[in-house]
């Protein structure tokens, strides 16, 4: 009897120890499943947010572009008095104008750097600036380079277009930065932003 | 019929799963707000630096208007100092400056740079 007993006791007790092993592997997968599912919620979440931040940074920067362009639209008021058209006729100035403003609306520093790091990282720089005066059926390109330098072109109405490929119908200005971001796990990259605004009469 | 065994560490891990995603999702969406809340602060600026183009300053009922909409907004601690409120002339600079905060906690700068075309 008691030889009995000891033949089924070791059975027994490897039956048990099997059981418990399979518990144990059936909770590590759950634990595992579970923080997959959480770790992938996570980089989800956080990809979107940042998709989402680029996506502010691009509609704030496009305002301030866009009313830096409109600071700068200084137009010559002797010339509308008598003509009625719009021109700017002092590139130089508006540039300067165009400069203040962007410094003004990106909150930049004397160094030209943005003091809310996590929109512009380092320096912004000004790629382009141009100026494009109708006049009848012509119109002039006036651009101004970084050292003030100004190369005039000019084009048959219609035919001119902006770097963004907006063709020209009215006295323009066109303006691009390019500054660096920083986005997740500080990974910089150089970012480029254009904007063109028409300059036309207000309708009393 | 006798009851099965039941395992709380089976529950347990399902449980704290879904806690901590819950905890991921709202602090996800409260973030979004935020930066929803701060858009809306920038366009409602841009509205109001064009009004000001046009007139050549922010005039007592539009910067009356103005904080009466960042409320609406929930901005609160509103100071508008270094706005340009005097009259200028045309092609001079003006300044909408807005200071506040959104929810009570988070402080915010929306700053917006023109020249008055009036």
């Amino acid at each position: 009897m008691l030889l009995r007993k000891k033949e089924y006791q070791p059975q027994n007790i490897r039956h048990r120890r099997s059981c418990m092993l399979l518990r144990r592997q059936e909770g590590q997968i759950q634990w595992a499943t579970g923080l997959f599912f959480l770790l992938f919620l996570g980089i989800l979440l956080c990809s979107q947010l940042q998709l989402l931040q680029y996506g502010a940074v691009s509609l704030y920067l496009e305002d301030a572009l866009a009313a830096s362009n409109l600071a700068s639209a200084v137009i010559d008021l002797e010339e509308y008095g008598s003509s009625h058209q719009i021109l700017i006729k002092e590139p130089r100035q508006a540039y300067e104008k165009f400069c203040q403003a962007v410094k003004g609306n990106l909150n930049l520093n004397e160094e030209w750097e943005g003091t809310n790091k996590y929109m512009i990282s380092g320096t912004v720089k000004i790629a382009n600036f141009t100026v494009y005066n109708v006049y009848k059926e012509k119109v002039t390109i006036l651009s101004v380079m970084s050292d003030g330098e100004i190369s005039m072109h000019q084009g048959a109405l219609g035919s001119v277009r902006a770097p963004n490929g907006v063709v020209i119908e009215a006295t323009s200005v066109y303006s691009e930065i390019s500054f660096p971001v920083k986005g997740l796990f500080n990974i910089e990259a150089e970012a480029n932003k254009g904007k063109l605004v028409d300059i036309v009469a207000g309708v009393a | 019929m006798k009851k099965q065994q039941g395992n709380i560490g089976d529950i347990l891990s399902a449980a704290l799963c879904i806690l901590a995603m819950s905890v991921v999702l709202i602090s996800f969406l409260n973030c979004v707000g935020l930066v929803q809340q701060k858009l809306a602060v920038g366009q409602l600026a841009r509205k109001y630096i064009l009004k000001m183009e046009t007139v050549g300053c922010l005039t007592s009922v539009e910067k009356v208007n103005l904080s009466r909409e960042l409320v609406e907004m929930g901005v609160t601690e509103i100071d508008l100092s270094g706005t340009t409120l005097n009259m200028t002339g045309y092609g001079e600079a003006i300044t909408l400056h807005i200071h506040g905060k959104l929810r009570g906690e988070y402080a915010f700068e929306e700053k917006r740079v023109s020249t008055a075309k009036h």
